[in-house]
């Protein structure tokens, strides 16, 4: 090994090396309370940024789902406008998305658009290709927990998926601001001509008082169009889910 | 390290932020939709993000939101802050 450092186990397993990327916090905040909260990422970020998300100021004895999802979007002849909306709710059977929500912009640390600190404080390791892989000088993305899954119309994803360690806590977690939005829309017919319509959201889970994390699945009934059609359109294929420690 | 406000246009705050960065955010600055204030670093930000807002260059305080289901109206030309309920 050339450049970095290394750091390995009693069996010689590298927990450390010049190739393990750190994920570096560029900014933290907290949104307002209120339903449909949005944070605007300034287009002077960089491109690869992502966006972690938690319930603001919770309390430890309730559970609470976050609804959120990215949005950049230019429009014809004008600015591009990027955001991230977000917003938490104690999880009910209606959830009002109307609590405010602490976010971490996130980048790697060898993204195309991080410029590597030069305060002369603290150290940045270098991999051997002269990209960055961790300052000392920036927070970080400690990622805990993380999986891959395939959304299609019998498989949501719905439930725990994520308990921490003993002395660990869901408490003070960010998680990965993935799709927590609509992912299903069926409408069927409910005798005759009558439709009822089913509208399916997918939400962040933080479940304080059984110290767990997972995901939440929500339908809501409307009755549909008389004669419309029969539908079930899912929006499939596979989401990353994150959870993880800021700091 | 900085703390800032993200104000949207009719003063209410959208976001207070701290960057890593301190060169991130100018005071007075627009970015995209919202314009950067710098703050104390040491404000409370779920009181500012409840009672603050931005109007004539200046901080003004408005009432505490009756219920998260209310939705500010912006500061009324007879310069009393407004809540929706």
């Amino acid at each position: 090994m050339a450049y970095g450092f290394k750091a390995i186990n009693k069996s010689d397993f590298i927990q450390i090396d010049e190739d393990t990327v750190s994920f570096q916090i560029l900014a933290t905040g907290t949104t307002s309370s209120g339903y449909g909260q949005y944070v605007t990422i300034p287009n002077s970020y960089p491109e690869d940024i992502f966006v972690v998300v938690r319930p603001s100021n919770p309390n430890s004895s309730s559970v609470y789902v976050m609804r959120g999802y990215m949005f950049d979007y230019t429009p014809s002849g004008g600015s591009r406008i990027r955001r991230a909306y977000m917003g938490s709710s104690v999880n009910t059977t209606f959830p009002a998305f109307n609590l405010a929500s602490d976010y971490a912009i996130v980048e790697r640390a060898d993204g195309s658009g991080f410029t590597p600190p030069t305060s002369g404080y603290g150290f940045n390791v270098y991999k051997s290709n002269g990209d960055l892989s961790f300052s000392s000088e920036l927070p970080t993305y400690r990622v805990a927990a993380t999986r891959n899954y395939n959304i299609t119309a019998s498989n949501s994803g719905d439930g725990i998926w994520y308990t921490p360690p003993s002395g660990k806590n869901v408490l003070g977690m960010y998680t990965f601001l993935s799709s927590f939005d609509l992912y299903r829309v069926t409408q069927y017919s409910i005798g005759g001509n009558e439709r009822g319509s089913m509208n399916y959201y997918r939400h962040a889970l933080f479940d304080y008082p059984s110290n767990r994390f997972g995901l939440d699945v929500k339908g809501y009934y409307s009755d549909g169009p008389n004669g419309g059609a029969i539908y079930d359109y899912v929006w499939s294929g596979y989401r990353t889910e994150m959870i993880g420690d800021v700091g | 390290m900085i703390k800032v406000a993200m104000v949207k246009g009719n003063g209410e705050i959208q976001t207070i932020v701290c960057p890593s960065d301190d060169s991130l955010y100018t005071n007075g600055e627009s970015y995209g939709e919202v314009t950067a204030r710098i703050i104390p670093f040491n404000t409370d930000t779920h009181q500012a993000l409840e009672l603050w807002y931005w109007h004539n260059d200046a901080w003004q305080t408005r009432e505490q939101r009756p219920n998260h289901l209310s939705v500010w109206q912006g500061h009324n030309e007879a310069g009393l802050p407004t809540l929706k309920s």
